[in-house]
């Protein structure tokens, strides 16, 4: 949606200019410093309307910006000796401060206004809450001016767009965070990647979140996968009230956003619906950011290890949309004592960990590397043996390596299974009765580091449609790599390898060649010329009589 | 014919690399094979010996295949021998002849490679392999082992055929060499005192262009070729249309085209590798070559043979710049001195070139069809395609009673066989094994 409007896209990379100019070159760091400013600017416009709502309706209206504030380090004087730091909380506010020179700016924003926010502490919004630990770096009074400029005129443009092309601002204002976010193009520190948006909306297809459904991410990251359930529920509900203008995006998905598609009541449901958790505090409020800049206005995510101790959520989700890290390496002392894996590799744990959080009758649909699939180490079998065992695996789709270019290489594959006997339970009988195969070639991006939009959406498409109408009875043909059963048997006997390459049937082009007699002719031709058999016979040369006696053998 | 899984078939070893201390070269022990590059176009090669009390045998008949880094090369062991990691040992049980299976997967080298999986170096597992299936004649419920010594005998034909070929192709090659040091001797020596100049003063050089003078734009399908060293074969100019420029820039850079009679030079990878251009056809100097426009009377031929064919070649190789990839610069070619013998001995030696040239070709292609056959019969003869029924067993490859003495107890053979005798005796002796083994379980 923001590839039509080149002015905002120009005004963002204006903005990265800015903050890489500036000295601030990381862009985990420079996009997190731009969330907090854009914190900043949302109170103040969320404060501007509900103070102007107010007024229209009469009813009185308390706004935060009302009244003093003490710095926190003054707090334990008495009163009146607080009186001189008290800060008149009006130019707390964007549009007050804004105003100010850069020097001023600086100085104010850095000592009051950051820490202001710091202090609400969950009173007014979740996200400060999380914001015990952030600190505010921007270093120079000019990147500061230009920074709070440059969001002024995103904010403008979208306001604008609004008016003019009848699109919700919030939509716009999510679109534009969404591409803030795709700057991030290296791995979090515990090794988080950031899923393509369009493998998140492929997942969305095959999980098929419904509203009322309890949506979790046991490693959210900047709440793609939440993001991505949302916005397949609210395309639903805007599908089913007949809205016609729904159209497919470039990747083939239709998705739409539309705030006035469903009314409040769905809303208040969707709002409660989506729970995430991450171990990374920064991806906890980038997360959060992301989810309401998308008009989720108090979203549910949390600062938690979900393999550890402290976790313990069974049973509660109807959905799960994961894809956790691959390299991690968790100490032994702290796993979660449900967990029975024997092993600390994080990408087998979050399997089991996934399985247990799931409802019976939930369904996952979680990205892997591709080790897990063959791996033949204990835990790996063990993991694998849970999904087809414990559970209905529905679907292994591997993915080329190039997919999560340019963070790494690995080769993933995304799985999809409903949960049908709990860890308490016993296995009467296998849950999975067969698995489908599908080896991706394409995601309709290039596998190099560029990951170019090509002409085509790749196999996205195809996969969706293979899934819904996939049968086990008509789906045998070994052949085609592209969507074929396996029997669970079978996998049992092979160790519950789960890779595609073990059980399809590699098809070879078969050379085409010449009749082995008309190649021999010809051969002894060039030796000796055009013959007749008999003057032939008494030809002396080596290699003419043997190659007359390999006619007489073939023919 | 039937599929049989080759874990129902044969045996499969693992190799195990004993202690490297146990490795030597003096003949101690036994051959011990641990790769791929111990493989020739048949039987392997010994070049290491071990003496290692803790090992992995091969025998006789086993098919060598290349497990790892890469997987699916095979070669056919024909003596007791150990082998290492990088091998398996593929040990053909009763009915099942050594040669058919070696045959197979001869045949099958690339999809074996398919099978193998890892990132850093490809690999493939016993298990993989024991599930490989292998189409076997089969006749009255059982494996049919005279049906699988015909393939083998046929296919063992065409193959010396093709070995036959390949060594007339390396014949003339020699012949071309000697001829050389016979008319002119040895080109750094010169023991014969001829007069020498560099290439400079007869010829102009240029190298090819900068590859910032090429942008991605440039190039296009079914242009004007590029030469560069993957297009010089053999000492022969093999263009590329898929990778060639566009005539836009073609006009644009008329210093870089290409004439007939023109020497090209490789300027990295293989150091005097080098063609002559025997076109008027357009062609582009690559960024990765340069060339040589002779001005004075001199043959082309009896340069690029003097640069690619003799003792230059080494001289060029120490002379090259760099430490990753060798790099020849215009100077050092400029600078570099050949012979400068009569024009009419140079005459004499290109027309003898030309001529032994027109009969390599002639042979080239019985190769090439002679390969082609035998792609066609291994094709139809796996897929029971075949007429086996006038293919005679020959006396000699057919079973000999086997006494009732004691077991002979095996003694290695550590000698190298290169005659060419003991090769055919060794061939007729694997022609025999699979039957011979059969009877042998029989009797004990």
């Amino acid at each position: 949606m923001l590839q039509h409007n080149p002015e905002i896209k120009s005004q963002i990379e204006q903005l990265w200019n800015k903050f890489w100019a500036g000295g601030i070159s990381n862009p985990l760091t420079a996009i997190e410093q731009i969330t907090y400013l854009l914190f900043m600017k949302r109170l103040d416009e969320i404060d501007l309307k509900n103070q102007s709502d107010a007024e229209f309706t009469g009813e009185p209206y308390s706004s935060r910006f009302e009244g003093v504030w003490v710095p926190p380090e003054h707090r334990d004087k008495k009163k009146e000796d607080q009186k001189p730091f008290e800060v008149d909380k009006k130019t707390l506010r964007w549009s007050e401060f804004k105003h100010y020179h850069a020097e001023e700016m600086l100085t104010h924003v850095q000592t009051r206004v950051f820490p202001f926010l710091k202090d609400m502490n969950g009173s007014e919004s979740g996200f400060t809450h999380h914001m015990k630990n952030a600190v505010f770096i921007i270093p120079k009074p000019g990147l500061l001016v230009e920074a709070v400029k440059t969001i002024d005129e995103i904010f403008r443009i979208m306001e604008k767009d609004s008016v003019e092309k009848g699109q919700a601002f919030q939509d716009i204002q999510g679109d534009v965070y969404e591409y803030l976010l795709s700057e991030i193009a290296s791995a979090g520190k515990n090794g988080q990647f950031r899923t393509p948006r369009h493998i998140i909306k492929l997942i969305a297809e095959l999980v098929k979140p419904r509203l009322g459904n309890r949506i979790g991410d046991p490693a959210c990251g900047t709440g793609g996968f939440l993001l991505g359930a949302y916005q397949y529920i609210v395309t639903d509900i805007a599908r089913k009230s007949g809205n016609q203008e729904l159209k497919p995006d470039e990747d083939g998905f239709v998705r739409t956003s539309v705030s006035a598609a469903y009314g409040q009541e769905s809303k208040a449901i969707l709002d409660k619906s989506l729970f995430g958790y991450d171990i990374d505090s920064t991806m906890i409020r980038l997360g959060m950011m992301n989810l309401m800049m998308h008009g989720i206005d108090e979203p549910l995510l949390d600062y938690k290890d979900t393999l550890s101790k402290g976790f313990n959520e069974p049973n509660q989700y109807q959905i799960i949309m994961a894809n956790p890290p691959f390299t991690g390496s968790i100490d032994k002392s702290d796993i979660n004592e449900d967990l029975t894996l024997s092993t600390t590799k994080t990408e087998l744990l979050f399997v089991e960990t996934m399985v247990r959080m799931l409802r019976k009758g939930g369904t996952a649909g979680v990205i892997v590397p591709q080790g897990v699939l063959f791996g033949s180490g204990k835990a790996f079998v063990a993991a694998r043996q849970i999904l087809v065992d414990r559970c209905e695996l529905k679907a292994v789709i591997t993915m080329p390596s190039g997919v999560f270019k340019p963070y790494a290489g690995v080769s993933t594959a995304i799985l999809v299974f409903t949960k049908v006997y709990d860890k308490e339970d016993k296995v009467t009988e296998p849950a999975t009765r067969n698995v489908w195969f599908y080896e991706m070639e394409s995601d309709g991006y290039s596998l190099d580091d560029r990951r170019n939009k090509l002409d085509t959406s790749g196999d996205l498409q195809d996969i969706v449609e293979k899934f819904n109408t996939r049968d086990p009875e008509t789906e045998t043909d070994r052949k085609n790599p592209k969507g074929f059963f396996v029997h669970y048997q079978e996998i049992k006997d092979e160790n519950y390898d789960l890779s595609p390459s073990r059980y399809k049937e590699m098809v070879f082009e078969e050379i085409a060649y010449e009749k082995p007699s008309v190649i021999l002719d010809r051969l002894i031709a060039n030796e000796v010329g055009e013959m007749d058999d008999k003057n032939l016979a008494k030809v002396e040369s080596g290699i003419v009589r043997e190659l007359l006696a390999l006619k007489g053998m073939v023919g | 014919m039937k599929k049989m899984r080759l874990g129902e078939i044969a045996d499969v070893i693992a190799g195990q690399s004993p202690p490297s201390k146990t490795y030597n070269s003096t003949k101690d022990g036994l051959p011990f094979f641990q790769g791929k590059a111990d493989f020739q176009e048949k039987h392997p090669k010994i070049r290491m010996w071990c003496n290692s009390k803790k090992r992995k045998e091969a025998e006789p008949s086993d098919i060598l295949i290349s497990v790892r880094a890469p997987v699916g090369s095979v070669n056919l062991c024909d003596r007791l021998s150990i082998i290492g990691r990088g091998l398996s040992a593929i040990r053909p049980r009763s009915g099942i002849h050594a040669d058919y299976l070696y045959y197979f997967f001869k045949m099958n080298e690339d999809r074996v490679a398919i099978l193998g999986t890892g990132s850093t170096f490809k690999s493939i597992t016993q298990d993989i392999l024991k599930k490989i299936e292998v189409p076997v004649p089969y006749q009255n419920g059982s494996p049919d082992l005279d049906d699988q010594t015909r393939i083998a005998i046929l296919l063992s034909k065409v193959e010396s055929l093709i070995a036959r070929r390949k060594k007339s192709i390396a014949d003339l090659d020699e012949l071309l060499k000697n001829t050389f040091l016979e008319m002119f001797g040895d080109p750094v020596r010169n023991e014969m005192g001829w007069e020498k100049i560099k290439i400079g003063e007869i010829a102009s050089i240029r190298i090819g262009p900068f590859g910032s003078l090429l942008h991605a734009e440039d190039y296009v399908k079914d242009g004007i070729p590029l030469i560069n060293p993957s297009n010089m074969v053999d000492g022969k100019i093999v263009p590329d249309k898929n990778l060639s420029l566009s005539q836009e820039k073609y006009n644009e850079l008329k210093n870089y085209h290409l004439e007939r009679n023109d020497v090209v030079v490789a300027r990295r990878g293989e150091i005097g590798r080098c063609a002559i251009v025997e076109t008027d056809s357009h062609l582009f100097c690559g960024t990765g070559s340069m060339f040589v426009r002779i001005t004075k009377k001199y043959y082309p031929i009896f340069l690029q043979f003097q640069i690619y064919q003799t003792s230059l070649k080494d001289f060029l190789e120490s002379k090259s710049k760099g430490v990753t990839m060798k790099n020849l610069n215009s100077k050092i070619l400029s600078q570099l001195k050949v012979l400068k013998p009569p024009l009419e001995l140079q005459t004499e030696f290109v027309t003898i070139v030309e001529k032994v040239e027109a009969l390599k070709e002639k042979y080239q292609n019985s190769l090439n069809d002679l390969e082609t056959l035998y792609g066609a019969l291994s094709q139809k003869a796996f897929k029971g395609e075949l007429d086996l029924s006038r293919i005679a067993i020959s006396e000699e490859l057919k079973p000999k009673d086997i006494k009732m003495d004691a077991p002979q107890v095996r003694n290695p053979d550590l000698t190298v066989q290169d005659e060419s005798v003991k090769t055919q005796e060794t061939r007729e002796q694997f022609l025999m094994s699979g039957r011979r083994t059969e009877k042998t379980r029989t009797i004990f």
